[in-house]
């Protein structure tokens, strides 16, 4: 990830993903998924939401204001599997539908909070909230 | 889907469009000039607006004109900001264009819906802004002549029933140093949270500002603040921020004080790059 440290904004470059599978039974539909799933979990990690007016209507409806990260905005995928059979499985295959999806917001916060020096643990990570955040630690020095 | 019946009009010549226009405003019609129709179209789905006339202005040729003609450089409402880009004549034009909707878009946006329209970004009248243009104007008392200040800048002052006809700019501001900076919230394609475009014409510079406040505008004031140089760059930039002549916006995008963050950064990287390229 390249971090801009004047503008709180941010690159995701290079993604890594490693799961054990219990056993891989088609590579190239389980690395579709885990790309999937990351892919999906950055969207909202980095600047999904709904956001709300004081009577609680939401502001952003549509997909003009409610944003998603474009085709063109992809990182780098590095996806591997470590493979221990699972037994209750078919063929020793684990389900692997959701887990890009779970750890990647973890892991674009955690990046942002080395990057930043302060502890990010609010989604989504918009340069506005980081830039927030570090003010508020520079206030407390 | 448009739940609403309207009628459509494409007429020939700017008197006609202008006379379709009091036609239907007497029928209280509620019409509008319609160019690319993006914003129209878009507004009308969600019950945003609502309009009994849409009169089409893409059948007029002067709308349609883009030339140099005795140092002018002519631009017809019309035109779309592809075309614009395309044609290159003002890279400072191209430069801004392309970095505003998405290409889609900018194949049916016109430049007269882009500066007449309701969203008020309108970051491509900014080039316009710093470049002095004049801008023509055809309403309900005949074709007028105005300073694109006049009309445009700081808000909209058309006359009811007026349309936007050219953009009239002088050939000599076309390739001077320019500099543009577009700040999202995070997308590239998204409406500005800050928008500068920027030209240094020999010892002055100026500058343009969209997405800050609610209206896109060139101050005087903020030009001859920034181009005291007397002063660092950062005191002018404070001075200038200090002094916004307008309410600075706080919205879905941004709050008020993450833009004038964002707005000093942009303006000290506009500072520096124009004075790199212009000496």
């Amino acid at each position: 990830m390249e971090f801009d440290k004047r503008e709180c904004t941010y690159r995701i470059v290079k993604v890594y993903s490693v799961f054990d599978a219990g056993r891989v039974i088609n590579a190239g539909t389980a690395r579709g998924q885990v790309v999937g799933g990351v892919n999906m979990g950055l969207s909202f990690a980095s600047r999904e939401g709904f956001l709300f007016n004081q009577a609680g209507v939401v502001l952003n409806p549509q997909l003009r204001s409610y944003k998603i990260t474009r085709f063109g905005e992809q990182p780098e995928y590095a996806v591997d599997f470590v493979e221990t059979p699972f037994v209750e499985g078919p063929y020793g295959a684990r389900g692997i539908a959701e887990h890009g999806t779970i750890g990647s917001p973890g892991s674009l916060a955690n990046a942002l909070s080395i990057a930043a020096g302060v502890e990010l643990n609010e989604l989504p990570l918009t340069p506005e909230l980081i830039w927030r955040a570090r003010g508020a630690a520079h206030d407390l020095i | 889907m448009i739940s609403f019946d309207f009628e459509y009009v494409l007429p020939a010549t700017m008197e006609e469009a202008v006379q379709s226009f009091q036609h239907a405003d007497s029928l209280r019609l509620e019409p509008l000039y319609y160019g690319g129709g993006s914003e129209i179209i878009t507004m009308a789905r969600i019950d945003q607006l609502r309009t009994g006339a849409m009169i089409d202005v893409k059948a007029i040729p002067e709308c349609k004109a883009l030339l140099h003609q005795g140092g002018k450089w002519i631009v017809g409402a019309a035109r779309t900001l592809t075309e614009l880009a395309a044609d290159n004549s003002f890279p400072l034009l191209t430069e801004t264009v392309l970095h505003l909707a998405d290409q889609t878009n900018r194949n049916r946006i016109t430049i007269g819906g882009h500066v007449c329209g309701k969203l008020f970004y309108r970051e491509a009248l900014l080039p316009f802004l710093l470049t002095d243009s004049e801008v023509i104007l055809a309403g309900p008392r005949g074709v007028r002549r105005a300073s694109i200040h006049t009309v445009f800048n700081g808000g909209l002052r058309l006359e009811r029933g007026e349309m936007l006809v050219q953009l009239i700019t002088d050939r000599r501001y076309l390739d001077q140093p320019t500099y543009t900076v577009k700040r999202t919230k995070i997308e590239y394609v998204d409406y500005p949270v800050v928008r500068i475009c920027a030209m240094h014409t020999g010892d002055w510079m100026r500058f343009a500002f969209a997405g800050v406040s609610a209206v896109p505008f060139r101050s005087q004031q903020i030009d001859e603040a920034l181009n005291n140089r007397s002063l660092p760059p950062e005191v002018r930039i404070n001075q200038v921020i200090r002094n916004w002549p307008l309410p600075v916006l706080s919205d879905m995008l941004a709050s008020a004080d993450y833009r004038r963050f964002v707005l000093s950064n942009a303006l000290s990287d506009t500072l520096a790059a124009l004075e790199l390229k212009g000496g």
